[in-house]
């Protein structure tokens, strides 16, 4: 993949390939350590990990805490540095980027759900919606933002604070602001983590079919069998490493590796 | 509970650093106003003290008796009464240097051995009555050596020629002391000052000091002796009780004194007192958590709330003790050094240890009282609630605070009017002396209300000014201002106090220059008027003059001498001046001429009081005229008369004076020595040496007081900082979650420099305001007596006021905008 800059690149049009039929690598990790703290004391959060994620793939990452798949999240989405390896997004490798230009990289091209503290409390709904794209300064697609709102159901809460919104709608609201920049990859850190069953359930369908309508590709972590159960791969770490890679697979099976 | 604090002292010693420097601050202004002041008095009772050194009887006049006393008798008796062995007279008088700028020097006679001795820096004693002795200050200011010639004119302008034969040392004294710029002999001194009466006798006896008693016994004599010559309204007292008595007088006086100095650092104080509160607030919030921890594992609300209030108290004297210090040492480096006293450690020990001691206590318990509220509203805070941390939402206006800010509307518009209505609705100095006291009081109390009326719409103020943002760390900046609007009205407003104080001090000064400038316009319009000698103009002389540097406009005037004779009933008077050609005038005027007719002439105003019939005379050619009274063209002795006038007259008219306005009458000096040089039989007048002296008092008068202002502004400065600490403390989360959705560092920095520059620049910009309403207010209700005050924007200084707002903002804006930029999403979201 040429090295040019993520941003023209075509969103996937077309129909969408199944989940067992992925698209190019979009994110991809290469032996990738991260240690913590120094010398005999140095902790590894991640070991050696090398995998890749798909297009338009929904991909879950499970573990026990401390595992390290906050980290493997972190560290793919250019928030942590890393001690060794390379991590590189369609292409661009993170090595050597300056903060400026790893900024940049996730403003335009990685879209965020966090569990909790998503939104700046300060401004409501459609400015946190459009807050991304406001720091870069570009303009939105009207259309593709109506499209969202509107799929997410948030059209009549868009001059909501978040402190009006129900947990449920304030994942709505960031996803709807992970999607709008359409986005290379959209990672999501326990984003149903403080929510109760049925808005995990209206959540997911969200992300499902974000997936399967709009060709996103997702990367979530969850330590859930149930939110797990809903991707198109599973992928399980222990210890900083990868200790097991299942596509699609069924409830039996990630009870058994998790 | 004692462990702890010292712990948290140690622990936390940084965060403290802006409380201590806010009270340290405003102590040490204190202390040293306090230093400065007692060093002053100390410094004025030295001099009063000091006059009568040595001195066993003194002899003054009794100003109560109703016959005004002449003592010039007197001191020959003095003299002779068996026991004095010296006398001394004192008197005011002076001399006129024969300089461009004419400055007075203050004349005294040499003492004697022991009387009033001076000591000589080089050279010896005068001997004749044209040998001077001069002070090291002025020997310094004019360039004066033993041997030197000074020109100068007596009172009544006979001009004196003297010799300076010695220089006295003064600098080791106080500056405060009026020791005289000059010294003669007695009889130099009568001769320079004919007609000159004693305003004391001071005599000694045979030893410098003497006891009480026999000072009694030698007034005794000097009291028989004056009696039996019958000289009356002459009071005799010991050299003593005249001591007492003068220190006496002055005591109330220094304590109006010290009152007056303290004005400025109670002003600092206030503000500190603002700015403290915040530093607490910070402080407490961003500690929350651990105090929580506290009420977790048993700490009841009332230890927590102790351990807070117990550490505001060692913060308070640390910050108190450190401000007094370094407040009492430089306030003693100022005094020493700016000559108030004759030394480091003579003001030093100006102030007593009891000051020090009360100043202590007093920072300390303002600090502390600063510090309560916070402490009160930290230990309030449930134990679970700040554990998992406070749940954040957009703060929404109250109801009260819109009843506030309604009420303190209505109240601020109201009083305000009231006050602006009483000061502009008269000009008779009368009344205004009369309105001033109220004026004064509906002011403080517009003030208060004004104040109200910020605590409750400043963050508004500041959001609606984000509203035309475009850029999204702007936006964001301006929104943040309201999250807690307690906080950034108490910032702004500790800023908006300090700048409405600068712009009304500086408004006040330039509407004060503006009308003296205009009064000066009316009454004495020209800057330099620089007259031919009897024979005329040389050509060379002619063109020296217009090509002097630093003359904005040169004019040459035709004229001739001339009469004006005006008849008042049978008596008809003459007056001699000089008859001017109005050939563009203006051009070389501030202000503009009297509108003239052909026919109708210019006269001094003194001549008539208002148009009349008279006539014009040069030499034997008189021509009958309107004479019209003009209050600056024509001067003193000036007839200014149209071009057609002067032409139907038929007389011959030649160049007589040069009319100058100067680009800078601050360099007035300069030009009248070049104009010297082109001639020393050119003279020189004008009203140029006048403009630049208000200039330079209005200047002096500015700078000091928004010098002893500037510390206020500083203190409000600790306070910005202070307050955006607190926000990135508050938002790391928030900053954490920009920084992972796309904010670049810069743009965190820039957010937080927004939000310094909205509070900093609203408030200045308001308090820029409200400060030309206050300085308008009370330059108008001031019973000054002028005809004509003019209300002038001193747009220079302002701007400056601007400047430094927005660069100290940016300053201010530095530190926490490195950490919040250095915050790391990964850490800021996952302290979940």
């Amino acid at each position: 993949m040429s090295n040019i800059e993520p941003r023209h690149q075509s969103a996937p049009t077309g129909p969408i390939p199944p989940a067992t039929a992925p698209g190019g690598v979009v994110s991809s990790l290469r032996g990738v350590s991260r240690l913590y703290g120094e010398g005999e004391t140095a902790v590894a959060a991640l070991d050696g990990v090398s995998v890749d994620f798909y297009a338009g793939q929904f991909a879950a990452i499970m573990g026990p805490s401390g595992s390290g798949k906050s980290t493997m999240l972190n560290v793919l989405a250019g928030l942590d540095a890393i001690t060794s390896g390379s991590v590189s997004l369609e292409g661009v490798e993170f090595r050597g980027l300056s903060d400026d230009k790893l900024t940049r990289l996730r403003r335009d091209r990685i879209g965020f759900v966090f569990q909790s503290f998503n939104l700046i409390p300060t401004l409501d709904a459609k400015a946190n919606i459009l807050l991304p794209s406001r720091l870069a300064g570009h303009k939105v697609d009207e259309d593709l933002y109506q499209m969202i709102v509107s799929s997410l159901g948030i059209t009549n809460r868009l001059h909501h604070f978040p402190s009006q919104l129900s947990g449920g709608q304030q994942q709505r609201v960031a996803l709807a602001r992970a999607l709008v920049a359409a986005p290379a990859i959209i990672v999501a850190d326990e984003p149903t983590g403080n929510l109760d069953s049925a808005s995990t359930d209206e959540v997911l369908s969200l992300l499902r079919s974000a997936v399967d309508d709009l060709g996103q590709t997702i990367i979530m972590v969850t330590h859930d069998h149930h939110v797990a159960q809903r991707s198109d791969r599973v992928i399980v770490v222990r210890d900083g490493r990868i200790a097991a890679d299942l596509w699609k697979p069924s409830a039996e099976q990630i009870k058994q590796v998790a | 509970m004692g462990p702890l604090i010292r712990a948290n002292l140690k622990h936390h010693a940084r965060r403290y650093t802006a409380t201590v420097v806010a009270a340290a601050i405003a102590v040490a202004f204190v202390a040293a106003a306090l230093v400065f002041g007692g060093a002053l008095n100390q410094g004025i009772r030295d001099q009063v003290a000091g006059q009568y050194t040595g001195a066993a009887v003194v002899v003054s006049p009794d100003y109560e008796s109703a016959e005004w006393p002449d003592l010039s008798e007197a001191v020959g008796i003095v003299e002779d009464v068996p026991g004095v062995t010296e006398i001394y007279v004192s008197s005011y008088s002076g001399i006129e240097l024969d300089r461009p700028d004419s400055p007075w020097l203050s004349a005294a006679t040499i003492g004697g051995q022991r009387l009033h001795t001076q000591t000589l820096e080089s050279g010896t004693n005068p001997t004749t009555t044209t040998e001077i002795l001069v002070s090291d200050g002025v020997a310094q200011r004019y360039e004066l050596e033993v041997g030197s010639v000074l020109t100068a004119k007596n009172r009544e302008g006979n001009p004196l020629d003297l010799t300076v034969t010695g220089i006295v040392q003064t600098k080791q004294q106080s500056v405060m002391v009026s020791v005289a710029d000059v010294f003669f002999t007695n009889e130099g001194l009568a001769a320079a000052s004919p007609g000159l009466q004693p305003e004391e006798i001071l005599a000694a006896g045979d030893n410098a000091d003497l006891p009480s008693e026999v000072q009694e016994n030698l007034a005794t004599a000097v009291r028989a002796a004056l009696d039996e010559a019958g000289i009356e309204g002459a009071v005799v007292t010991t050299g003593h009780d005249a001591t007492e008595e003068s220190l006496k007088a002055i005591n109330t006086s220094s304590a109006a004194l010290t009152l007056m100095l303290l004005l400025f650092p109670v002003i600092a104080a206030t503000v500190a007192m603002i700015v403290i509160g915040t530093t607490f607030q910070v402080i407490f919030r961003q500690r929350e958590r651990e105090l929580a921890l506290l009420r977790v594992i048993g700490a009841t609300g009332k230890q927590v709330r102790r351990l807070m209030i117990m550490e505001s108290v060692a913060v308070g004297l640390v910050g108190s003790a450190i401000g007094v210090v370094v407040g009492v040492l430089g306030g003693s480096a100022i005094a020493s050094a700016g000559g108030v006293v004759s030394g480091f450690a003579v003001a030093l020990t100006s102030v007593s240890i009891v000051q020090v001691l009360v100043l202590l206590v007093i920072g300390t318990l303002l600090t502390t009282l600063a510090g309560f509220r916070p402490a009160l509203r930290a230990s309030r805070v449930a134990p679970v609630q700040a554990l998992a941390g406070r749940p954040e939402s957009v703060a929404q206006m109250t109801r009260k605070q819109v009843v506030t800010g309604v009420v303190s509307g209505v109240l601020t518009a109201g009083l305000g009017g009231a006050t602006a209505y009483l000061a502009f609705s008269t000009t008779d100095p009368d009344l205004k002396m009369e309105r001033f006291p109220v004026v004064l009081g509906l002011a403080v109390l517009t003030a208060a209300a004004l104040i109200t009326l910020l605590s409750a719409v400043l963050p508004l103020i500041t959001r609606a000014v984000g509203k035309w943002g475009t850029s999204e760390s702007y936006r964001l900046a301006a929104v943040n201002t309201v999250r807690n609007p307690g906080r950034t009205a108490a910032t702004g407003i500790a800023v908006f106090i300090g700048v409405t104080l600068i712009s009304m001090v500086t408004f006040g000064a330039e509407s004060l220059r503006a009308t003296s400038a205009a009064a000066l316009d009316r009454s004495a319009p020209i800057d330099l008027v620089v007259s031919a000698p009897p024979a005329g103009f040389t050509d060379k002389q002619l063109s020296d003059l217009e090509a002097i540097p630093g003359i904005a406009a040169s004019l040459v005037v035709d004229g001739a001498p001339a009469i004006v004779e005006v008849s008042e009933g049978s008596e008809v008077f003459g007056s001699e001046g000089t008859l001017v050609v109005d050939s563009g005038l203006d051009s070389v005027m501030r202000g503009s001429t009297e509108a003239l007719s052909d026919g109708e002439v210019l006269v001094p105003a003194w001549l008539v009081t208002a148009a009349t019939e008279g006539s014009v005379c040069v030499e034997d050619t008189c021509a009958d005229v309107t004479l019209i009274p003009s209050e600056g063209t024509a001067g003193d002795d000036r007839f200014v008369v149209t071009p057609a006038t002067a032409t139907n007259m038929g007389v011959e008219l030649a160049p007589t004076q040069v009319w100058m306005q100067l680009e800078d009458p601050g360099q007035y000096a300069d030009v009248i020595s070049q104009i010297q040089e082109s001639g020393s039989d050119l003279q020189i007048e004008g009203a140029v040496a006048l403009r630049s002296a208000i200039d330079q008092i209005v200047n002096i008068l500015v700078m000091v007081v928004v010098g002893l202002l500037a510390v206020s502004v500083l203190v409000a400065l600790v306070g910005i900082t202070n307050t955006l600490s607190l926000s990135v403390a508050e938002r790391s989360r928030e900053n954490g979650l920009l920084r992972a959705l796309g904010m670049t560092r810069k743009q965190v920095r820039s957010m937080l420099s927004w939000e310094a520059l909205l509070i900093a620049v609203t408030s200045t910009l308001l308090g820029l305001l409200a400060g030309a309403y206050f300085g308008a207010v009370g330059f108008m209700s001031l019973p000054t007596g002028v005809s004509e005050s003019v209300l002038a924007v001193p747009w220079v200084q302002w701007l400056i006021i601007v400047v430094v707002a927005i660069g100290a903002a940016l300053v201010a804006s530095i530190v926490p905008g490195r950490r919040a930029s250095r915050v790391s999403p990964v850490e800021a979201l996952a302290a979940e």
